[in-house]
């Protein structure tokens, strides 16, 4: 709670010290006079230091929501003694907005509670534990006013806008667990992958009758099994430069929420790596469960948006990636530091993919200068990919007029048809 | 009244209407562009401005001393309740002018009383004097350690 002094007491106070040095200079009575009242009042208010705090909650009818929703909610308050005035006024994170309410400056009996009604727009994805209202209650001759915060009771959480995506990128290697995943070894399964001839401790009912028809001995199918994948969504989150139109991170966090409920739809397992001003990961898991700690994890991940100088090189921890793991970096790709660790993991031999998400339609671009800076900086980024590219790393651009899922395609097929390097 | 003010001074007191001048523009900024310490500023020099007439209004007790006084407490309470309706407008604001009024009455019937001590003992001598001096003591030692902001909550 912090204790304010209101312009009336500070008036007060130093009219009198004013009108009393006067009095005492100029040695007449009537400036003594013309200050009393100010005396009095200062007097009043520098005795009366302790003020109760109104008791209250904000409550919302709804703490888990998708952004652009609406939520409703409202503020109750309840003051022990009688209070002239008390003031009340949302204190809102970047994101939030409120789009309606009823709060107004209200006089309250001892004993007395109101009820204020409001409705919050919720911008942005994001946790929001810090939305509060700001109360300032003053004293009977408002000379005084104490103001405390009551904060949100339980964190709204805000989910980005969903993406249904149907494509994936599938990771070259599969894992042993069974899955969605056709796996390029041979094994039990449905796939046929080739036919060959039968030997002995052969499933006889794995035997390809018209082909054994057309060899003339026996002829076994060979299968591919079904395997599932694990897959690292790599998000970059080193800068979270916007405008009203959004941001890349916003996006990031779009496609990662999209692909991890993908990829986990097909009983693949998924973990999530944030890199920023620090790391944060969760590692891979599959289920139901999974689909929500990411989704929570994600809601948290601006808390890591590098402040100050960049790093000189994102040190991962080598236990985050599983090392059949298909690695997803989605990044705007704006940071030296995010295109060496993607060279570095390259390096070590892990199967990567970026989704690159172009910071353009964010920047203000207006004036000669910056279309020529812009012109600078898209050389810059072809010359980028091109340099990933030529590493096997498939690059592809979630530019505005194309879908993550045609942008998933294009990953797809770039993957299938660049030679694997390795580095 | 600060007007008023300036007149009382037996010829054009240039320092008073300056410092009136002054004052006036400290309030009228302070309710323009909603700054608290005009309010403070303001009065204060409307009373230096009023102490400067004094000085050329001779030696006889000016009665109008609490007109004064409840003419600064107006502008002061007035101007502070200005500031606190942008902030949020009130349910009922009328409910706030009889308090204004009492505070009015109350004023100018403290004043009233304090200049007819004065003109009891129009030269009060050393005793005055030794008054004066304690009760601006008195203040320094208030203002001194002004409670702006103090957290009371972990008391």
């Amino acid at each position: 709670m912090t204790l304010l002094t209101t312009p009336r007491l500070r008036a007060a106070v130093w009219l009198t010290a004013a009108g009393l040095f006067a009095a005492l200079a100029v040695g007449r009575a009537e400036l003594v006079a013309v200050i009393v009242p100010f005396a009095l009042l200062a007097v009043a208010g520098l005795q009366n230091r302790r003020l109760h705090t109104p008791a209250g909650s904000l409550r919302l009818d709804r703490h888990r929501v998708r952004q652009g929703d609406r939520v409703d909610g409202e503020l109750e308050l309840q003051s022990q003694t009688a209070t002239d005035r008390l003031e009340v006024r949302l204190a809102l994170p970047p994101g939030l907005v409120v789009e309606r309410d009823d709060l107004c400056a209200v006089a309250l009996r001892a004993g007395e509670s109101v009820t204020f009604d409001l409705t919050l727009r919720c911008e942005r994805w994001g946790a929001y534990s810090d939305a509060r209202v700001r109360v300032r209650r003053y004293d009977r001759l408002r000379l005084l006013a104490d103001e405390h915060d009551i904060e949100l009771g339980k964190t709204l959480r805000v989910h980005a806008e969903r993406i249904a995506l149907r494509a994936v990128a599938r990771p070259h290697e599969t894992e042993a667990s069974v899955g969605d995943e056709v796996s390029r070894a041979k094994g039990e399964g449905i796939e046929l992958a080739e036919l060959r001839p039968f030997v002995a401790g052969d499933d006889l009912r794995r035997i390809n009758w018209r082909a054994t028809a057309r060899a003339g001995e026996l002829v076994v199918n060979q299968l591919h099994p079904e395997r599932n994948t694990t897959v690292v969504l790599l998000l970059d989150v080193l800068t979270d430069i916007g405008s009203e139109r959004g941001a890349p991170l916003d996006q990031g966090v779009q496609a990662a929420s999209a692909l991890a409920e993908r990829y986990l739809a097909r009983r693949d397992r998924v973990g999530l790596l944030a890199v920023g001003g620090g790391l944060r990961w969760l590692r891979s898991g599959s289920g139901a469960t999974q689909v929500h700690r990411i989704a929570d994890t994600l809601l948290e991940i601006r808390a890591l948006v590098a402040a100050g100088s960049e790093p000189r090189l994102l040190s991962i921890p080598l236990r985050t990636i599983p090392p059949k793991a298909l690695v997803l970096v989605l990044s705007p790709l704006l940071e030296d530091a995010i295109v060496r660790t993607v060279l570095e993991l390259r390096g070590r031999g892990f199967d990567l993919a970026v989704v690159e998400i172009p910071p353009l339609p964010y920047l203000e671009t207006k004036g000669q200068d910056a279309e020529v800076a812009v012109r600078l900086l898209r050389l810059e980024r072809d010359l980028l990919r091109s340099r990933l590219r030529a590493r096997g790393i498939a690059v592809v651009e979630w530019s505005e007029d194309r879908s993550l899922e045609a942008t998933i395609r294009a990953m797809e097929e770039f993957r299938r048809r660049a030679r694997v390097v390795h580095a | 009244m600060a007007v008023s003010v300036v007149l009382r001074a037996g010829r054009p007191a240039l320092l008073a209407l300056l410092a009136a001048a002054v004052g006036v523009a400290f309030v009228v900024a302070a309710l323009l562009v909603v700054w608290d310490n005009g309010l403070v500023a303001g009065p204060a020099m409307i009373l230096v401005a009023y102490a400067l007439s004094l000085a050329d209004n001779g030696p006889g007790l000016d009665w109008t001393a609490p007109l004064i006084g409840a003419g600064l407490v107006v502008v002061v309470e007035l101007g502070s309740w200005s500031l606190e309706l942008r902030d949020g407008a009130e349910e009922q604001p009328l409910r706030r002018l009889p308090a204004i009024a009492l505070l009015l009455a109350a004023s100018l019937a403290a004043s009233a009383l304090v200049l007819a001590m004065g003109a009891v003992h129009p030269a009060g001598g050393i005793a005055l004097w030794t008054v004066g001096a304690l009760a601006a003591i008195g203040v320094l030692v208030l203002i001194r350690r002004p409670p702006t902001s103090e957290d009371v909550g972990r008391g």
